[in-house]
């Protein structure tokens, strides 16, 4: 009888930690790109949920998911650079996890909301710059004089 | 003090376990390249596709090349370079790509396991097959740590086991 003193309690916590991540963190969060050697690029950072531009350096705020974040980065005189992020499980997520009787419902609740995972928040995407070709010099062709053709002038 | 020590013990245990999916597979050589060869490789390029029907995106593919070449790189620098004429051209096929189900490891350990099968092929300029090998990545823990486990961390292993290749 004097446990069920407690039993309120106990339900209102579990409701609480229920999707841990959830409640301490958002769905959504910045992530900040710069690109290298030069800053001034347009790049798009989309994942399952959405795409986001930005000009480099710069901040966008992307939907939290499970999926890999894709970081395209593009400026004239430079290669399209791409660089690819996987999603890792944050650390209120998973102490949500391990909370007894109702860790698994926590998962669960963070995977839907996309707030168990997280990328890191700070990128440098390196972009080679493209190598011109070399200049095609036109050959000197030395054609024998016996092979110049003639032409009549009128 | 004796929680204290449960504590460290299981979380002890579970980096150790944790390990476990982003461990090197051995490749299994359906076309093993000879030595000399292997020393004097020079990739040009990475790629990879799969069978039809396999759930996997554009994004999954570039992850996993991603990570192929940052070991590869690691292991032997200058061995990749992207776009180089007359190079070998790394190509891999994934013939299974099994995310599991995270709710279904921590339910019971051999339940909901992640799997990545591939077939890994180094192509000559000419497109000849000049090595050709099976790479296999499993995962099936429970509890806690199947639940924490990712297919990426799964990746990273299969990753390396895909660089043992030219080792």
């Amino acid at each position: 009888m004097r446990y069920l003193k407690f039993a309120p309690a106990s339900a209102a916590a579990a409701l609480v930690c229920c999707g841990c991540a959830s409640v301490v963190e958002k769905s959504v969060q910045t992530v900040q790109v710069a690109t290298a050697p030069e800053n001034g690029a347009q790049c798009s950072l989309s994942n399952e949920r959405g795409k986001w531009l930005l000009v480099s350096p710069g901040v966008a705020t992307v939907e939290k998911s499970a999926s890999v974040l894709l970081i395209d980065c593009i400026k004239p005189g430079y290669q399209e650079a791409k660089l690819y992020v996987e999603p890792k499980i944050s650390t209120a997520a998973t102490v949500g996890m391990m909370l007894p009787y109702v860790g698994l419902l926590s998962a669960a609740a963070d995977a839907e909301s996309g707030a168990g995972q997280k990328y890191p928040d700070n990128y440098v995407v390196n972009m080679k710059p493209i190598v011109a070709p070399p200049q095609a010099t036109a050959p000197t062709v030395s054609t024998p004089a016996s092979n110049q053709t003639k032409g009549n002038m009128p | 003090m004796r929680n204290a020590i449960r504590i460290l013990s299981a979380a002890a245990l579970g980096t150790m376990l944790a390990g476990c999916a982003g461990s090197v597979s051995a490749p299994e050589a359906m076309q093993a390249m000879a030595p000399d060869q292997k020393a004097s490789l020079k990739i040009a390029g990475i790629s990879a596709d799969a069978e039809p029907g396999l759930a996997m995106s554009d994004a999954d593919f570039g992850l996993i090349v991603q990570k192929v070449h940052g070991y590869i790189d690691a292991e032997k620098p200058g061995m990749v370079a992207d776009g180089a004429s007359g190079g070998t051209q790394m190509k891999i096929h994934f013939t299974r790509f099994d995310r599991g189900s995270a709710f279904a490891r921590a339910m019971l350990i051999g339940l909901g396991q992640i799997r990545i099968d591939a077939t890994v092929t180094l192509a000559d300029a000419n497109g000849a097959a000049v090595g050709q090998y099976k790479v296999s990545k499993d995962f099936a823990l429970g509890g806690v740590i199947g639940a924490t486990t990712t297919v990426s961390d799964v990746e990273d292993g299969f990753a390396k086991s895909v660089a043992e290749v030219v080792k």
